[in-house]
């Protein structure tokens, strides 16, 4: 008797932890785990003879809605199922794409005519009452991701006809349609059908690909829009992976069953580079990597608020070094971070070359020769390999006499200590940060970097503020033109940063693809052919 | 017993209230998620829209109570990155962790008993050597290094396995072998131990001696008393295994709540954080207790009245 009471408080309790066990899982049943067998068959020709091709990317994406993937890695997802009034092509100037003409027709009026031949891939007619609704909500304050470039100025649109309407601006701003050309397109009654959680897992646009599933981190499945106004894209399903750990991309490319891997490692590129069924391909992008100088007041070291200290300790790192040595090759020395296409580039203004007997008369000729020690907040989260440059920096410095400490962080703790936190005090003298923005603009530097009350603007510097704010304000092009040469020479005179280089983004690309990068950090499969 | 289990109830609700209580103030201590989730690009107000859009703008003591409500009501909110409700991601994640949990113990368990007997039993033979020689080895191998191994070897130089992935149970046996390496080598070391204490008991000699088949004297009368030690520290890995390895759902593309939960505290998403560690607590409570009630169906002495 005392035997089976035993028995039946064990079986008890083992059901008790079954019960446990599974009570996370009563929603999902094994129908649910999707089989991806079939896509580690070798991925570029599927199993049912359908063109596969096949990317793994470090993370999934946040969501689907466009309007708030912004930047992210989401945006390189919807990229493929939605399209823009406009777009970029491969030399950076800016195409239309979903609308046939935009023409600016007074100060503040500007007139876009639209293709007719489109429609959203669940029917939805693409008119002019779907951009309106588009840019409405992009505008809203709900997705400061997408519209923080024109809310400030735009005003209101107006339907002219069912593919004419008008775009009125409070402000005039030559730059609408590179701004409203950044809004992507999603189907309206779908929109507003499923509401805003719907639209983070399901999405529909007119570009060349639907979204077919998405298991949450594991994979996204996207296939060819059969109604799309585009030529029928060769690659006829495009599947997504999450895959965090590059040693297991790595693998999965160099096994087959991965066809595109992006952001691959500078430590990673001789594994790669040896093989016979994958190649390298790059792309320069738009982001670019600085060391600033913190010469707010309360700055720790007082040292970098005189011109010539900052000058020297430019003078004093090779760039071109730390390019062979540690990003393998794969970036671009750009003398300051005036972008070559920015407006009114100088190609004359050579910067810093190397050159420590420089940095160090220059430290004489400031007081400094025995030098002064700083730190540098660094985040290999924000830039592969920062802590590694932040050290070959280091050493550079240290040649001169200047000691500089290099503080690794974790990226968002480095985020929550930049980004508007000023009044925090929490970032040391110098921290590496990095800025990107759309080709030919330099406004958001401007506006976010240089001038003193930039949200990740640790500028003191004087005369940086007026002059960023006669070139915001400046309407006569010719006078415009002397601040934009008057600020590249600014740059260097008085460097609020230490420049390091135009970042570039590294494939690897399996055999069987012909593809290379059309675009900064996205991938879009309708340019993929197969080998 | 009853009261024994009411008693228990009541304590496991406080330590989740407390739980509950010391995430939600530590996570408003660590930093600002309105700074992560905004563009670097964007602007000050951009910022302050994002607080107010999640409800980050009232005072902290609203924001608590307003948890607390909705935690009775069942309602743990939005994740702040994903924007879906936090119950329905961790649901949708919990099957992997899951999964990969009980196969992995289905291997670790049985094997590591077995050999920590072996080697109790056949102390100081070559046997002995062998088991002590892999538990070492399971134990001292870090988890990222044996799983990047296995890949390097069965799915690179010799593609039998696809290295990474979820869904087909060729992709579960990678992750599961890495995740079972350090589990079995720590039970059969705890096992060997604990069978050489009780090998010594007098008891042990008395079985023996009224005549007992070896057999008998050891799993009745040996594994039996060894187990207690066993339990309690299977008790906390089973723990640690059902709230996600994050090392191993990183480097085969698990997707586990092990991963969900650190992407979750890296961005700050008080929601998602605050109900994962309200979850990972209430499986801990549970496994405790049932550990606990373990204790009394192996050893009769052991009363909870």
């Amino acid at each position: 008797m005392k035997h089976s009471k035993k028995s039946a408080l064990s079986l008890l309790l083992a059901i008790s932890l079954v019960i446990t066990v599974f009570a996370g899982c009563k929603n999902n049943n094994t129908a649910d785990i999707p089989d991806s067998s079939s896509n580690n068959s070798k991925s570029v020709s599927g199993t049912d003879g359908e063109s596969v091709v096949t990317l793994a990317q470090a993370s999934d994406p946040v969501t689907l809605d466009p309007h708030r993937a912004g930047g992210d890695i989401g945006a390189n997802i919807t990229k493929n199922i939605c399209e823009n009034l406009a777009v970029y092509d491969a030399n950076d100037k800016l195409i239309p794409e979903l609308a046939l003409s935009w023409e600016q027709l007074s100060e503040n009026e500007w007139i876009y005519n639209l293709r007719k031949d489109v429609k959203f891939s669940n029917g939805e007619p693409f008119n002019s009452e779907a951009v309106v609704y588009n840019i409405e909500r992009a505008n809203s304050k709900e997705y400061p991701r997408q519209a923080f470039e024109f809310r400030s100025y735009y005003d209101r649109c107006e339907i002219i006809d069912e593919y004419t309407l008008k775009v009125f601006t409070k402000t005039e701003d030559k730059l609408l349609p590179v701004h409203l050309g950044d809004i992507p397109m999603i189907a309206p009654k779908h929109a507003k059908a499923v509401g805003e959680e719907g639209l983070s897992t399901e999405v529909y646009g007119t570009g060349s690909y639907v979204l077919e599933s998405w298991e949450r981190d594991q994979q996204i499945v996207l296939k060819a829009n059969p109604n799309c106004w585009r030529e029928e894209p060769e690659v006829k399903k495009y599947i997504i992976k999450t895959i965090p750990e590059s040693a297991t991309r790595i693998a999965e490319l160099l096994s087959g069953t991965v066809d595109i891997i992006y952001d691959v490692n500078f430590e990673d590129l001789p594994m790669l580079e040896g093989q016979k069924n994958v190649h390298i391909e790059s792309k320069l992008t738009r982001r670019i990597p600085y060391i600033a100088f913190n010469t707010l007041d309360w700055t720790s070291e007082k040292a970098i608020k005189d011109a010539r200290v900052r000058q020297a300790m430019n003078y004093a790192v090779d760039r071109n070094a730390i390019i062979q040595s540690l990003m393998g090759g794969y970036a671009y020395p750009l003398p300051t971070i005036y972008r070559e296409d920015f407006p009114e580039h100088d190609p004359s203004i050579k910067g810093f070359e190397y050159n420590p007997q420089k940095a160090k008369e220059l430290l004489k000729e400031a007081g400094y020769e025995n030098g002064f020690s700083i730190q540098c907040q660094v985040s290999n989260g924000l830039l592969q390999k920062a802590t590694e440059i932040a050290q070959a920096v280091a050493s550079y410095l240290e040649a001169v006499n200047i000691k500089m400490e290099v503080i690794p962080m974790e990226l968002n703790t480095m985020r929550s200590i930049i980004i508007n936190g000023q009044e925090q005090k929490k970032a040391a003298s110098t921290f590496i940060w990095s800025w990107a923005s759309k080709p030919e603009t330099l406004d958001s530097w401007l506006t976010g970097i240089v001038h003193s009350s930039g949200m990740s603007s640790y500028n003191a510097i004087e005369g940086y503020d007026e002059l960023v704010d006669k070139i915001l304000t400046e309407t006569d092009p010719n006078v415009k033109k002397s601040l934009y040469l008057e600020f590249q020479k600014k740059l260097v005179e008085d460097p609020p940063y230490i420049y390091l280089f135009q970042q570039e983004s590294i494939y690897g690309v399996g055999e069987k693809l012909d593809w290379s990068p059309s675009d900064y950090q996205m991938v879009l499969a309708r340019e993929m052919k197969l080998r | 017993m009853l009261r024994y289990i009411i008693k228990r109830t009541l304590e496991t609700i406080l330590v989740l209230f407390l739980v509950v209580t010391l995430v939600f103030i530590l996570l408003r201590g660590v930093g600002d998620p309105s700074k992560l989730l905004v563009s670097p690009e964007g602007s000050y107000e951009d910022i302050q829209n994002i607080k107010a859009s999640l409800g980050l703008d009232k005072p902290i003591f609203i924001q608590y109570t307003d948890y607390i409500k909705g935690i009775v009501t069942g309602d743990f909110g939005n994740s702040f990155y994903y924007n879906q409700p936090v119950m329905d991601l961790i649901k949708e994640q919990l099957p992997a962790t899951l999964i990969l949990a009980l196969v992995s113990l289905a291997i670790a368990v049985p094997l590591a008993i077995l050999s920590g007997i072996i080697a109790a039993v056949k102390r100081n033979t070559i046997w002995d050597n062998i088991v002590t020689t892999f538990s070492i080895a399971g134990r001292s191998m870090p988890t990222f290094w044996l799983g990047l191994l296995l890949v390097l070897i069965f799915s690179v130089f010799n593609q039998i396995l696809p290295p990474s992935g979820y869904g087909s149970w060729r992709q579960l046996i990678m992750p599961a072998i890495t995740l079972s390496a350090g589990l079995c080598a720590s039970t059969a070391r705890m096992t060997r131990a604990s069978m050489l204490e009780i090998l010594r008991q007098d008891y042990m000699t008395t079985a023996r001696a009224k005549g007992v088949f070896e057999k008998k004297v050891i799993f009745h009368h040996g594994l039996r008393n060894a187990m207690l030690s066993v339990i309690t520290m299977l008790g906390l890995q089973i723990g640690q295994l059902l709230c996600g390895s994050v090392v191993v759902e990183t480097i085969f593309a698990w997707p586990g709540v092990g991963r969900l939960m650190v992407n979750a505290i890296l961005s700050y998403d008080y929601p998602l954080v605050q109900a994962s560690a309200l979850v990972m607590a209430v499986i801990f409570a549970l496994i405790n207790f049932i550990t606990d009630m373990l204790y009394t169906v192996i050893d009769p002495r052991i009363q909870y009245n």
